[in-house]
C-alpha cells in the first residue's frame, strides 16, 4: 500500500493535469458531433479544446512518468459517456455504467502502479 | 462484432502513431519551455505522429464498426508500455497491466 502512495504522491499533478486534458478532449470531440462537420463555431470551438488538450497533456508529463500518466487519457472515455447522456440524449445501460466502473479501476491501479 | 484484417493492421498502425506522438510529448519535459531546439523538434515530432495517428483512426472509422474500433484504441497504451520501457527505463509493473487490462475491458463494456 505504501508503495502505491509513493506512486500517486509522485505522478500527482500529472495525473490531474492529463484528467483536465481528457477532459479537454472529449469536450473536444463532442462540439464536433454537434458541429455536424460543417464550418461552425462548434467545429472551431471543438478544435480549440482539442489543441488545449494537447498543450495540457504535455505540460502533465513534466510532472511523472510516461506509463502512468498516457493511461489516464482513457477517462476521457468516461467524459464522453457523461456529455453523451447530458447533451446528445444517448441512453446508457447497466454495462455502460459497469465500463465506468472498470476504467476508474484501471485507472487507480495505474496511478498506484509505478515501482 | 467482426474486425478485417486490413483495419486491423490500420489500427496496429494508428496506435503505434499515437503511441510515438505521446512519447515524443514526454521527451519534451526534458528541456526548457519556450523556443529551444529540442523542445520544439519534439514538439513538431510529436503532433505530426499524434495528428497523423488521429487522421487514420478517423480514415479507419469511415470503414469498421464504432462499437469494435473505439475499445481496440486502448492497444494505444500497450505500446505506450512498450516504448516506456524500452527508451525511458520505466518498470511495466503487474499493477499497469492489469489496470490497463481493465481499461480495455471497460471499454468494450462501454458502447456494447
Amino acid at each position: 500500500m505504501t508503495r502505491m502512495k509513493e506512486s500517486y504522491h509522485h505522478n500527482k499533478y500529472g495525473i490531474l493535469l492529463m484528467v483536465v486534458a481528457a477532459l479537454l478532449t472529449a469536450f473536444g470531440q463532442l462540439q464536433w458531433k454537434i458541429s455536424d462537420a460543417d464550418i461552425n463555431l462548434w467545429l472551431i470551438g471543438g478544435f480549440v479544446c482539442y489543441f488545449l488538450g494537447a498543450v495540457f497533456m504535455i505540460l502533465a508529463y513534466r510532472f511523472g512518468s510516461l506509463s502512468v500518466l498516457h493511461p489516464f487519457l482513457s477517462t476521457g472515455y468516461i467524459f464522453a459517456v457523461v456529455f453523451g447522456s447530458v447533451f446528445l440524449d444517448e441512453i446508457l445501460e447497466g454495462k455502460n455504467l459497469l465500463g465506468v466502473v472498470c476504467i476508474i479501476a484501471g485507472a487507480i491501479l495505474i496511478g498506484g502502479g509505478d515501482d | 462484432m467482426t474486425i478485417s484484417l486490413p483495419i486491423f493492421l490500420l489500427l496496429l498502425v494508428f496506435t503505434a502513431m499515437g503511441s510515438i506522438g505521446s512519447f515524443y510529448f514526454k521527451r519534451m519535459s526534458n528541456s526548457d519551455i519556450g523556443f529551444n531546439k529540442s523542445f520544439v523538434t519534439n514538439f513538431i515530432v510529436g503532433c505530426f505522429f499524434y495528428g497523423s495517428g488521429a487522421i487514420l483512426n478517423i480514415i479507419a472509422l469511415k470503414f469498421t464498426d464504432y462499437t469494435i474500433l473505439f475499445p481496440l484504441t486502448s492497444i494505444t497504451y500497450i505500446w505506450t508500455f512498450i516504448l516506456s520501457a524500452m527508451f525511458l527505463k520505466e518498470k511495466i509493473t503487474t499493477k499497469k497491466i492489469i489496470g490497463l487490462v481493465c481499461i480495455m475491458g471497460g471499454a468494450f463494456l462501454l458502447v456494447s
